[in-house]
């Protein structure tokens, strides 16, 4: 099957059940989206779908096929950020880090549906699970690159 | 000798001490004093890079590398330490590249961790040997807090030492004295003239000279980055996805596995259908790890991990699980017949609590068994190569048990392990969990069947929350007696656990402690924060269905709950407000003055809340860093709304504000999710809550206003990364009381439908 992601079109031969996640970490080798449960509980997943938030371990690959798959690594155009990259990094979000390519995606599909999110539309907006403790700098990120 | 933990001159146990000494002596003091422990020898390295010492080396470009023995979790430690070289060497922190190595040297152990003291305080000949001991091993490994601590002098001597001999190096290539030149931003300069090189165009001579004998430190005044705001250096790794992790790691060749495991206290491998397995399309093998009588589990190993995780499914194995009726109940009932028996071990004994007359008060405090949840769940990634050599990825706290974990693997079948490789990646969490060995001696066992094929072993949300190590379920019976004016004259405390350092060191260690004399049992206890004049503290542990293991802030977080929730009840008895009475018998400390002080003005602490509403506190030091906390609550009925928390440390010296700062929001968070609701039930022999929908993490939506002071002072460096967890819970229960008048004795507060418990 072809599936488009970051905007390049890649031949896959797979299960067409095969998780999105598995096919994008293992088959087309990109690792910026990470594992973390399993039953879409976490959001560590998270890709965008046709500018959709997805989580791509709970979503079979052949849903994917004829649409627009980005992931972590689609976010900086060369060496230059998004605004929500550069807001996480001006707000010294990331710890651990291993949740946060989830929370940018998540946050990207946010601010496309909602340009100047307020508190509450980040807090049921953006669901996926931290273990480190982010998230008040998150909030902030999200309403520092919503003013940029 | 000060010694980290305990005021009483506490140590490692006698029993790890004589022991450590008569191997050392075995070794011989000519072998011993041979050992390079300092790592400032230059040279040319691997690859040609040209070092300066065991910690920096520079490339002819001027990119300059350090070489961090310490595994990034989340705590900053590769810019934490990276700042000290920079603040000797003279650059911007930002401008290092900063690497996990991989030679296994003896200057890059951690000497803080098993010795519980500062390397400055090292002292005596018992010492010399100790610390020359580990130096064979080498012990490196991240964890209880220690980098900076253990790091504090050394990584400014690596800087220190490289600046030196490019100085050196300088003044030779220049014809000028040492005395006019100085170090300056990448650049050796002489001010006169303005002339300057770049340490890029130096270091190649730089490496050929001998090594300054003793390197002169900046003083504190005079610190430039230390103190200051550095950005941390895993940032632009961290949001652009090109962040390495241990689940990431992928040579080429690779297979994938997955695993059934027997249940956590153990259990036979009674059945499993291999053919089933085989034909799951993708799968290569399916294999039995250890024993079927003591299972390490099943495995498959196949083409891609989905494919492995199917194979599992369908092998459906089945374990007889070897207790399978242990509940946390039956634990409780355990716990409470050590704390009524005659096998309490005393720990630490003043004056003598009999002869205290007046009010007494008594209560006993029960505290869950818990998980770390890390959200990179374990993996780990095993090459054999054959002929005693492997090769190792993950993001293990320590490489030393990775290469355990192969030893382990190995004596299963008689392989020789001669030559482990290891590489240690970006850890999605660490907490404790991943200076485990399990997941390295499972793959292990299958990369040695299949030599020549790299295999990485993924443990599932359910394997990881499931079959893990954990904190200990606790039970504390904490009694008092009132001196006239209602402080505490008299204190006793017996503590009902189970010894972490006992059975990490059965599993993995040739030697283990006496739970008798487990440190992390003593923790909220060895550090006094009251002055209190007749003490008896006794602890006891027991084996619990669940295996402990090392849990963010340990002692503290089960021991911390117990205390600072009974100080509260002391002064409720005493019609205290309850910061002046902890005021009234405090240690004379001025961090923990500072800390009360500070919480007091941004809680606002002196203005009442209306009813419904209220304020708990709790303070006490951990790992060298004094830490208070103030809770906010509202509490309707059973529901309870956590309204703000502030924070106060005091580490001593700050190396990154923002970086302190975010490992208390961090332990904060920690804290507060295990606080609320988390819990571990056990069923017929299985963890019952193995996915985020049954164990809950705090989520952005449920996380308060957090608000953190920094207080940084001038004594040596305390660790950052968990010394907030403890005061948390003990200031959130004292909220409930303050703001509903309900005492709650157990965490979690919440029941499982979200309810104040009764």
């Amino acid at each position: 099957m072809q599936l488009s992601v970051n905007g390049v079109v890649k031949d896959v031969d797979v299960d067409p059940e095969k998780p999105l996640l598995w096919v994008i970490r293992e088959d087309l080798g990109l690792t910026g989206t990470k594992f973390g449960c399993g039953i879409a509980a976490c959001g560590a997943c998270t890709v965008l779908v046709d500018g959709q938030a997805v989580r791509s371990c709970s979503y079979p690959v052949e849903a994917a096929v004829g649409a627009d798959v980005r992931t972590i690594e689609s976010l900086a155009t060369g060496d230059v950020l998004s605004r929500l990259q550069q807001a996480w990094i001006d707000a010294q979000v990331p710890q651990c880090g291993y949740c946060q390519s989830g929370m940018l995606m998540a946050a990207t599909a946010l601010l496309a549906e909602i340009p100047q999110p307020t508190e509450d539309d980040i807090k049921a907006g953006i669901t996926n699970l931290c273990r480190c403790g982010t998230y008040p700098r998150i909030a902030r990120a999200i309403i520092a690159a919503s003013q940029a | 000798m000060v010694k980290l933990l305990s005021r009483r001159g506490f140590l490692i146990t006698g029993g790890v001490l004589l022991g450590t000494v008569t191997a050392g002596a075995a070794l011989g003091v000519g072998y011993l004093s041979t050992l390079d422990l300092d790592g400032m020898t230059p040279g040319v390295g691997p690859d040609g890079r040209l070092d300066l010492n065991a910690f920096i080396s520079i490339a002819p470009d001027g990119q300059i590398t350090a070489y961090v023995a310490r595994t990034e979790m989340g705590q900053g430690v590769q810019t934490g330490l990276a700042t000290l070289i920079a603040e000797e060497l003279a650059v911007d922190p930002a401008t290092i590249h900063v690497l996990h190595p991989t030679e296994p040297l003896p200057a890059y152990g951690n000497y803080t961790l098993p010795l519980q003291t500062r390397p400055e305080d090292v002292s005596g000949p018992v010492q010399w040997v100790v610390k020359r001991f580990f130096a064979t091993l080498p012990y490196i490994g991240t964890g209880g807090s220690t980098s900076v601590i253990d790091g504090w002098t050394q990584y400014r001597t690596a800087g220190a030492s490289a600046r030196d001999l490019l100085l050196a190096a300088a003044a030779a290539e220049m014809g000028l004295p040492l005395a006019d030149l100085q170090a300056e931003d990448g650049h050796i300069v002489h001010a006169a003239s303005g002339n300057r090189m770049a340490y890029g165009d130096l270091v190649a001579t730089a490496i050929t000279l001998p090594p300054p004998a003793a390197p002169v430190l900046k003083k504190a005044a005079a610190f430039t980055r230390i103190g200051r705001d550095t950005p941390r250096v895993d940032l632009r790794a961290k949001v652009t996805g090109q962040a390495l992790y241990g689940i990431d790691a992928a040579p080429d060749g690779l297979r994938y596995a997955a695993v059934a495991m027997p249940p956590p206290a153990g259990g036979a491998l009674t059945g499993f259908d291999d053919a089933a397995a085989r034909a799951v399309k993708g799968v290569v093998d399916v294999m039995a790890i250890g024993p079927d009588e003591a299972s390490l589990g099943l495995a498959v190993i196949a083409d891609s991990y989905w494919s492995a995780r199917r194979g599992v499914e369908a092998a459906a194995a089945t374990f007889a699980p070897a207790q399978p009726d242990a509940t946390a109940q039956t634990v409780a009932t355990a716990l409470q017949a050590l704390l009524d028996g005659p096998d309490m071990s005393d720990r630490i004994s003043i004056g003598n609590p009999a002869t205290a007359t007046g009010d007494t008060l008594t209560a006993t405090y029960d505290t869950a068994s818990l998980a770390h949840a890390c959200m990179e769940p374990m993996s780990a990634t095993v090459l054999h190569q054959g002929d005693g050599a492997f090769t190792v990825w993950g993001s293990a706290q320590s490489p030393v048990m990775m290469r355990i974990g192969i030893e382990k693997a190995a004596a299963l079948t008689g392989t020789s392990v001669s030559d482990v490789t290891s590489h240690v990646l970006f850890a999605g969490g660490g907490f404790g969990r991943k200076g485990e060995a399990d997941a390295y001696r499972l793959c292990a066992a299958l990369a040695i069947k299949h030599t020549g094929t790299p295999i990485k072993l993924i443990y599932s949300r359910e394997d990881d929350l499931g079959h893990g190590t954990y904190l200990p379920q606790t039970r504390t019976m904490i009694a008092a007696t009132l001196a006239a004016d209602g402080t505490v004259a008299a204190l006793t405390a017996k503590v009902a656990g189970a010894s972490v350092g006992a059975e990490f060191g059965a599993r993995w260690l040739p030697f283990a402690d006496a739970p008798e004399a487990d440190l992390a049992m003593l923790e909220g206890y060895a550090v006094p924060t009251y002055r209190i004049p007749h003490q008896r503290i006794a602890t006891a542990a027991m084996v619990q269905p669940l295996p402990t293991g090392f849990w963010r802030a340990n002692g503290h977080f089960y021991n911390g709950f117990a205390i600072e929730c009974f100080i509260d009840e002391c002064a409720a008895r005493a019609g205290a407000d309850s910061l002046a009475y902890r005021r009234a018998m405090a240690r004379d400390d001025a961090r923990l003055m500072r800390v009360y002080d500070t919480l007091a003005r941004l809680s606002d602490w002196a203005t009442p809340l209306p009813a419904g509403r209220g304020r708990g506190i709790a303070a006490f030091e951990s790992y060298g860093t004094m830490t208070g906390i103030v809770v906010e609550v509202t509490v309707d009925g059973d529901t309870l709304t956590v309204d703000r928390i502030i924070a106060a440390a005091d580490p001593g010296i700050v190396l990154t504000p923002d970086i302190v700062r975010q490992q208390i929001e961090s332990s904060v968070i920690w804290a507060l999710s295990a606080a609320l609701s988390q819990r571990l039930t056990l069923q017929d022999g299985l963890v019952v809550e193995t996915n985020f929908d049954s164990f809950p993490l705090l989520t952005l939506a449920g996380c308060p206003v957090i608000d953190v002071a920094v207080i940084a002072s001038d004594g040596r460096p305390g660790g950052v990364g968990e010394a907030a967890v403890g005061p948390l819970a003990p200031a959130l229960a004292n909220a409930v009381f303050a703001a509903s008048g309900r005492r709650i004795r157990q965490l979690p507060l919440l029941d499982e439908g979200g309810a104040l418990r009764a």
